[in-house]
């Protein structure tokens, strides 16, 4: 069985920590990248099933790179969950547009990430 | 002579009429066992119908039981993760301070702490040298030239006075606008106090401290302070050294 793999972007080693430890015990294949075009690069590589995409990045933000992934044919239908700290409508509004598919705000909560991870992937075992 | 004939009618009719009446009532005993097995019949299929109703009530009973059962498992699965993200929280902070190898890295990982895991965009952090002037070494989303603390005197104020306490300082109404403290976490070895985390104003969708954000507070009061201490007593003596 092979399990569904997720790419984990964020500058923050806290944030990719508590990420991993929040999804370490679902049967996902964890990958990550620390900005923007390291998200692209991997996600191109790796075909993830699922991106948690960081908003606020150097190099490359969250928002420019979910357009750029949109833009991608091998990356284009990959589902992108947002990770912001500013959950104001406008900035929302802004991660709509690029593309994403849901989003969360920091502090991350558990309960809400997995609910809606496990929503985007399911099981966790790819077919 | 005429009475001949009758009497045999008479005695044929009566002969058919017992014959009838003994039918009749072989019948009616036959319709009365027939009766009596149905009204049997019927007690037995009116207890069986008792049974499987009170049978339905405890298998309805105890669906229900195992419905709320499930609900409580489920609340309990769902509070139990939180609990280990709750940890895992405290285990991220506690590791990332403790793998920080210079005082910058320390301070960026404080930063980190209180952006990312408790939930603001305002934080100083002040040190001291000489144990009594407390100086903003590091700032992260406030505007340090407009700041009205920059510098404290311990003691002094109402900053100074709740750093001098030792004891972590939470404001009851956190949350609210720009230059109120939300915390003031005393930064202390042993009962010596080397510094200070100011916590200002919440994120928007952040309304309130949860009860992991103390346990963040007290965590970072006693491993942010070795932490920093260790790192400025290691840069301190390279300088030395070199």
């Amino acid at each position: 069985m092979k399990r569904k793999k997720i790419l984990l972007v964020d500058d923050s080693t806290t944030i990719l920590m508590m990420e991993k430890f929040i999804l370490k015990n679902d049967p996902y294949e964890l990958v990550t990248a620390s900005n923007g075009a390291e998200a692209i690069e991997k996600a191109v590589e790796h075909q993830p099933d699922l991106i948690l995409l960081d908003v606020m990045m150097p190099k490359m933000g969250g928002f420019e790179a979910c357009r750029h992934l949109r833009g991608k044919s091998e990356t284009a239908e990959i589902p992108i969950i947002m990770v912001t700290t500013r959950g104001e409508a406008t900035n929302v509004e802004t991660g709509w547009e690029s593309g994403c598919n849901d989003y969360v705000t920091k502090p991350i909560n558990a309960v809400e990430l997995l609910a809606k991870v496990r929503s985007l992937l399911g099981s966790g075992v790819a077919a | 002579m005429t009475d001949q004939p009758n009497r045999g009618y008479i005695f044929q009719v009566q002969h058919e009429q017992q014959q009838y009446a003994q039918s009749l009532i072989a019948e009616n005993e036959r319709l009365r066992t027939l009766a009596a097995a149905l009204e049997s019949d019927k007690r037995q299929a009116e207890d069986q119908a008792r049974a499987a109703t009170a049978e339905l009530q405890t298998l309805r009973a105890q669906l229900e039981t195992v419905a709320a059962e499930s609900d409580e498992y489920a609340g309990r699965y769902q509070q139990i993760e939180m609990q280990s993200a709750n940890l895992a929280n405290l285990y991220v902070a506690s590791y990332q301070l403790h793998t920080s190898t210079d005082r910058e890295t320390v301070l960026r990982v404080i930063q980190e702490i209180v952006v990312n895991l408790v939930g603001s965009e305002q934080v100083a952090i002040f040190e001291t040298t000489d144990g009594r002037m407390f100086t903003m070494t590091s700032s992260f989303g406030v505007d340090a030239s407009r700041m009205r603390v920059s510098r404290f005197r311990l003691g002094d104020g109402p900053i100074g006075s709740h750093v001098a306490t030792g004891r972590i300082y939470v404001n009851p109404n956190a949350g609210g606008e720009h230059d109120h403290i939300t915390a003031c976490i005393p930064l202390a070895i042993g009962t010596t106090v080397i510094g200070a985390i100011l916590i200002f104003r919440l994120l928007d969708h952040k309304p309130a401290l949860l009860p992991v954000d103390h346990e963040i507070f007290d965590l970072l009061s006693v491993h942010a302070s070795s932490a920093l201490y260790c790192n400025t007593v290691r840069a301190t003596l390279a300088g030395a050294a070199s």
